[in-house]
Formats: structure tokens, C-alpha cells, sequence
């Protein structure tokens, strides 16, 4: 995961603390609020979430406190080089993917779609050739089928469409910079607040 | 290219069944005004016309010039095509790229350039100007009909589908300005005909049938800077997902051919067909003065049809207009008692042209209205011709968009053909006349908007 790619493009990624204490974790789960993710951060551990590296969803201190004992007992063996605690996307959020892709014709694509399961079933997407406006972002928030979701249908939040433009048309910057293969912001989690890359994924 | 003063055929001959013959007969049966020299190294003359050797051997000055001989001399014949001066030439002949020969068509893209020759072709099927009915499309007209001289203009990559369309415009009544069957776009492509088709007083309206472009980009900037001037329809072919197949991501599995065009077209405010009936529907609505607003009116002679249309203008998400209270009282007065007058308004079975004609009328002064679409069941006994020609006189008005809807057999077709000759847009059902009508309505917006950003 590269978010200081995307942070160089003004993409907002989640609120991340390195602790190397019990102590340090909690402040700054209370500092970014919860819900908070702890993952272990060291060398020797690659593939983190297989070996229960990742926990997610924490929702109180209590639950933090847990997590971060659970993770330095588990990997007591290996040289730990601190915890990650990482700000996660509250209840609220709708799950979003960006995405870009190297065109033969065409050049850089965009692409703006629903999250999860809607990406995999439904395709609901909607692609533009980059450079993308900002008039063309907001196009595109609009063409998807479950736009009303994001306009906050059945007393939903409406999500900052102000923002995710923004991400878009900074995505089609990084897109035209970078010009990747393939390119993926999966999920971008999207609430009335604004959006956030929680993963991403390059293809040089 | 499109209004030569004289022409030469190359590869011209005396047997019927070769292309050459064909096109040297439609330039003489056609009409075409200028001089028409056959080419043919073994022929006196051809379908009385004297024969030359070749081009060089002509004293007099040719400005075009089509080439049907065949793979292995065109370089030569295009060469002294390049000498005698001829500024425009349309090769016919195929076995180039499309066979895997890309060499041998570099060459000839290497002459055309040395002698600055604007170049269609190789392996197309010509190009058709109804106006000054220069035509060397390969086809005799018996068997492929010319469309009448009219606003639209039509190119082709493909010779065989570009041909059906032609064929198909004839049959309906819909009228072209130029058709260009462009081919392997060796020298001129479908950019630089577009390029020149917005600039192209007889044209205003551009369609265009796609297999693939070179430079997706320029066509992209190209048709973007075109569209708030006059409207593009396109229909891409070849939308299968070729090249995703390979991707590791979401993005690269989703993002095929199709959706690429799909994006470009919407960027630039292409009208995107999906079939080629979409294709005629969409263009032809363009012969209508653009709507000031979203607000539909339909006129009806069958409630169901009412009903359909009223769906079918929901689906595609349009606004069914109110009418004024004026409208509603001077409708009130002249239609029958058991006419229900609202919007769709339906003036029931029993109309005949002139209740038509007060619908029509009474719509045409409502402020509210911004396209009326006339639904005209022939099947009933009061319906006669008339009521086309009612609507005909409405359209040359010019004052409102109005187009009609006719679902039938042989005799709607005849009445739809004599509407659509007139330019009238006609449809074959309530959904693909509100389909059209929702692609106007987003154009006209387009317009309106380019217009004020450019102010």
C-alpha cells in the first residue's frame, strides 16, 4: 500500500499512529476516535492479515487495550518494530472504489464505481477519459445507478460529494502523472465528512 | 473530392458485372454535371464515353479521380494521378492492411502525401454527394437506392454496413448530405472527416458507423470541439471485451473497449447509438428545430399509445408538459365533449385531420410545450393522408420540434415515408420516438451551455 502516493496527490488517506507502548496505542485511538484498526508492524511479517496480524472494528478503549495485548503475545517470537493504529470509516460510510487504467487508444481511464459486492455483481460503474473536470467528476457521481445511495436515501447521510469530486479529479492527476497499467482505491470509504483511500493498489 | 468538375475512372470497363462499369454507369445515370473520363489501357471508349490510357494521356485538367484497378497497380496509377495534378482520389481497391499488407499501403500513403492527394481508401466503397451527384459507390442503384439530397452526413468505416444505411435511407426518405465509405484510412480518417464535415455548409448533422480508431485521443478532441456546433451520432462496433481479460485488478477487468468509447463519446457529447435503428432514429430528430426546454406534449388518436408513451417518456426520465389554461379552454371548446383534454392528450378514435390539426395548432401557441409528438394510428376509418400532410405543414413551420409515432403495417408505412421525405421524423413506437427525444433534449442542453460559456 503506497499512501504517500496518494497523499502527494491530495488523496485522503486514514489517520495512521506508530505506538511502540500499550500506553501510546490507546492515546492515539482516543486522539482519532473510534472505531480504530491495530496491525503489527515488523520486517519479519508480510502477509499480515493470514497470520492475525490485522484487527479491526475496535470500538472502545477496552477493546483497543485487548487487541494490542493479544497482537504483542501472538508475535512475542517475531522483532516488532511498533503497532499501527489506523482510524476506520464508521457505520455510516458507503464503499466506493476509484480506479484507472492505461487505455491503447485512449490513455489513462478513470473509473468511478460502487464498492464490495456492487463492483463484483452489479458493475456499476462509469469510466471517463483522463484529464477528468470537475464537472466531469460530478458526472460521473451521478450516473452511477445507486447514486441515490450517496444522496442519502432512507434518512442516509448524503456523502460530501464535494469531496469525492475532489478525489476523483485528484486521482485523474496522479492517473495522468503516474500512468500506471492499472490502478485501484479499493475501498474508498465515503461518508458525510469525506472520503478516504483505505487500500489501494498500483500496476506500473 | 465532393464537387469535382470532371472525374476519371481508373479501371473503368465494358463488362457489366465489374465494378468499374458500375461506377462509370452511376456517374452517367446519376446525373453527375461534370466531364467523366473512363480509364482502360485496352478500351476505345466505354458506355460511349472515349476511353483513355491513362490519366496523362487526358489534355484537359481533372480534379478527382476513383481507382478501381487492381491491388498490384495502384501505386503505379496513383502515381500518375500524383503527376496529372489530381488533388482528390477515392481507391476502391482492397488487399492492403486488411490482409495483413500494411507495407504496401504505407506506399501508397507515401505517394498520396508526395503529391499532397487528399486520399480515401484503399478498400472502401467511395463517397456519395447527392447534390452534385457525384457517386462512386460501387453498387448499381437498382440495386442500392441514393438517399435525397438532405442535412446529414454519413461515414462509414465499413463499406457493407455503410452501405444498408444508404440503401435504408433511400427506403425510408431520410436525406444526406455526403456519405463517405472511408475504409483502411490510409491517408484521410474519420478525424479529418469530421474535421471537414463541421465546416461543411450542407451538413448539420454528422453520423458516424466506427470499427476502431487509430488515436482515440484526437478523436476525442476533435468531436469535442464539433458538438456545440452540430450534433455527432456514433455507433461504435466491436464492443466485445477484448484486452481485459489479462487484468489483475478491478479496474483493469472492468475497463474494456466498450467502456473507453462509451467515456470518449460522453466527454465530447457524442450521441451514442447501440443499434443501427438508434442510429437513423436519433439522427433524424436533428432535422427538427432544437426544443427550448424538456417539456413533451403528445397528441394521440389511441389512449393506449397515450399510455405507452407516457411510460416510455418516464423511462427516460422527460417531462410531460402542462398545458396552459388557455390551451385547456380553447381545446375544451373545439374538441368533442367525450375527448378528455389533458396531457397525452387524446383525441380519440374517431379523429380525422382536421381535429388533428386544432391539437396540433393549440399546442404549437402553448409556451408550455417544447416538443410535440404526434401519435397517428392509420388503422382508423377517419384517418386519411391528410393528417400527413398536417403534420408536414406543422414541421415547416420550423417554430417547435414535432415528430410523429406510427406503429403499422403497409399502409402507416406509406404515410410514414411521405412524412419523413417532407422531414418529419417518424418512429416505430412510443419508446424509440422518447429515446430520440430524450439524446435532442440533452443536445439542445449542450448546446445552450457551450453557447453561454463561450459568451
Amino acid at each position: 500500500m503506497d499512501f504517500p502516493l496518494l497523499s502527494k496527490y491530495g488523496i485522503s488517506c486514514p489517520k495512521t499512529e506508530v505506538a511502540q507502548t500499550r500506553m501510546q496505542a490507546l492515546e492515539a485511538a482516543e486522539r482519532m476516535g473510534y472505531p480504530v484498526a491495530l496491525k503489527i508492524s515488523s520486517a519479519q511479517v508480510l502477509h499480515k492479515t493470514d497470520r492475525g496480524g490485522v484487527i479491526l472494528g475496535l470500538k472502545n478503549r477496552d477493546e483497543a487495550q485487548k487487541a494490542y495485548d493479544l497482537l504483542i503475545a501472538r508475535f512475542a517470537q517475531v522483532k516488532i518494530d511498533g503497532v499501527v493504529v489506523q482510524k476506520m470509516a464508521g457505520k455510516e460510510s458507503v464503499e466506493l472504489i476509484i480506479g484507472g487504467k492505461r487505455d491503447a487508444q485512449f490513455g489513462q481511464l478513470i473509473m468511478l464505481g460502487m464498492g464490495g459486492i456492487f463492483v463484483e455483481v452489479m458493475r456499476d460503474v462509469v469510466f471517463r477519459v483522463c484529464p477528468i473536470t470537475k464537472k466531469d467528476a460530478q458526472e460521473m457521481i451521478h450516473e452511477l445507478r445507486a447514486y441515490p445511495i450517496l444522496a442519502g436515501a432512507r434518512g442516509r447521510k448524503p456523502v460530501n460529494q464535494s469531496a469525492l469530486v475532489d478525489a476523483l479529479v485528484n486521482a485523474s492527476r496522479l492517473l495522468e502523472k503516474e500512468n500506471p497499467a492499472e490502478f485501484d482505491i479499493n475501498p474508498l470509504m465515503a461518508d458525510e465528512k469525506g472520503c478516504v483511500a483505505v487500500d489501494m493498489r498500483i500496476l506500473r | 473530392m465532393f464537387r469535382p468538375g470532371s472525374i476519371a475512372v481508373i479501371g473503368a470497363s465494358r463488362e457489366p458485372n465489374k465494378i468499374g462499369h458500375v461506377i462509370v454507369k452511376n456517374f452517367i445515370d446519376g446525373g453527375f454535371g461534370g466531364r467523366i473520363y473512363p480509364i482502360n489501357p485496352g478500351a476505345e471508349e466505354i458506355l460511349g464515353l472515349r476511353s483513355y490510357r491513362s490519366v496523362l494521356d487526358i489534355k484537359e485538367k481533372v480534379d478527382s479521380a476513383v481507382i478501381a484497378v487492381p491491388a498490384a497497380v495502384v501505386a503505379g496509377v496513383l502515381e500518375e494521378c500524383g503527376k496529372k495534378g489530381i488533388r482528390g482520389v477515392v481507391l476502391i481497391t482492397g488487399g492492403f492492411s486488411e490482409v495483413g499488407k500494411g507495407d504496401e499501403e504505407k506506399k501508397i500513403a507515401a505517394i498520396a502525401e508526395k503529391y499532397g492527394i487528399a486520399l480515401i481508401g484503399p478498400n472502401c466503397m467511395g463517397v456519395l454527394n447527392p447534390a452534385t451527384r457525384v457517386d462512386s459507390v460501387f453498387l448499381p442503384i437498382y440495386k442500392l437506392g441514393r438517399p435525397r439530397v438532405g442535412k446529414i452526413a454519413f461515414i462509414s468505416q465499413s463499406g457493407a454496413v455503410g452501405g444498408c444505411i444508404v440503401d435504408l435511407a433511400a427506403r425510408v426518405g431520410i436525406g444526406m448530405s455526403k456519405f463517405v465509405s472511408y475504409g483502411n484510412a490510409a491517408v484521410i480518417n474519420e478525424c479529418d472527416l469530421l474535421e471537414y464535415l463541421a465546416n461543411d455548409k450542407e451538413t448539420e448533422i454528422i453520423v458516424v458507423y466506427l470499427e476502431g480508431v487509430k488515436d482515440g485521443r484526437r478523436l476525442l478532441e476533435v468531436a469535442r470541439k464539433i458538438t456545440p456546433k452540430k450534433p455527432v451520432v456514433v455507433i461504435k462496433a466491436g464492443k466485445s471485451a477484448a484486452g481485459a481479460e489479462a487484468a489483475k485488478s478491478h479496474t483493469g477487468a472492468l475497463a474494456g473497449a466498450a467502456e473507453a468509447y462509451k467515456a470518449a463519446f460522453r466527454q465530447a457529447r457524442m450521441i451514442e447509438a447501440e443499434t443501427l435503428e438508434q442510429l437513423f432514429d436519433f439522427a433524424k430528430i436533428f432535422d427538427q428545430p432544437l426544443p427550448k426546454g424538456k417539456r413533451v406534449g403528445i397528441i394521440t388518436n389511441g389512449g393506449g399509445m397515450g399510455v405507452l408513451a407516457t411510460d416510455s417518456l418516464e423511462e427516460e426520465k422527460l417531462a410531460l408538459a402542462a398545458l396552459s389554461d388557455a390551451t385547456n379552454a380553447s381545446l375544451r371548446l373545439a374538441l368533442p365533449p367525450y375527448a378528455n383534454v389533458r396531457n397525452p392528450l387524446d383525441i380519440i378514435g374517431d379523429a380525422d385531420s382536421h381535429r388533428y390539426e386544432i391539437a396540433i395548432n393549440a399546442m404549437m401557441k402553448d409556451e408550455n410545450v417544447d416538443i410535440i409528438v404526434l401519435i397517428i394510428l392509420f388503422q382508423t376509418a377517419a384517418i386519411d393522408s391528410g393528417v400527413a400532410n398536417i403534420a408536414i405543414r406543422a414541421s415547416d413551420l420550423r417554430q417547435k420540434p414535432i415528430i410523429a409515432v406510427c406503429t403499422g403495417g403497409e399502409y402507416t408505412e406509406m404515410h410514414k415515408r411521405i412524412m419523413e421525405s417532407y422531414g418529419v421524423p417518424t418512429y416505430a413506437s412510443p419508446s424509440s420516438a422518447m429515446r430520440a427525444v430524450a439524446r435532442f433534449m440533452e443536445y439542445a442542453e449542450h448546446k445552450k451551455e457551450s453557447r453561454k460559456k463561450n459568451k
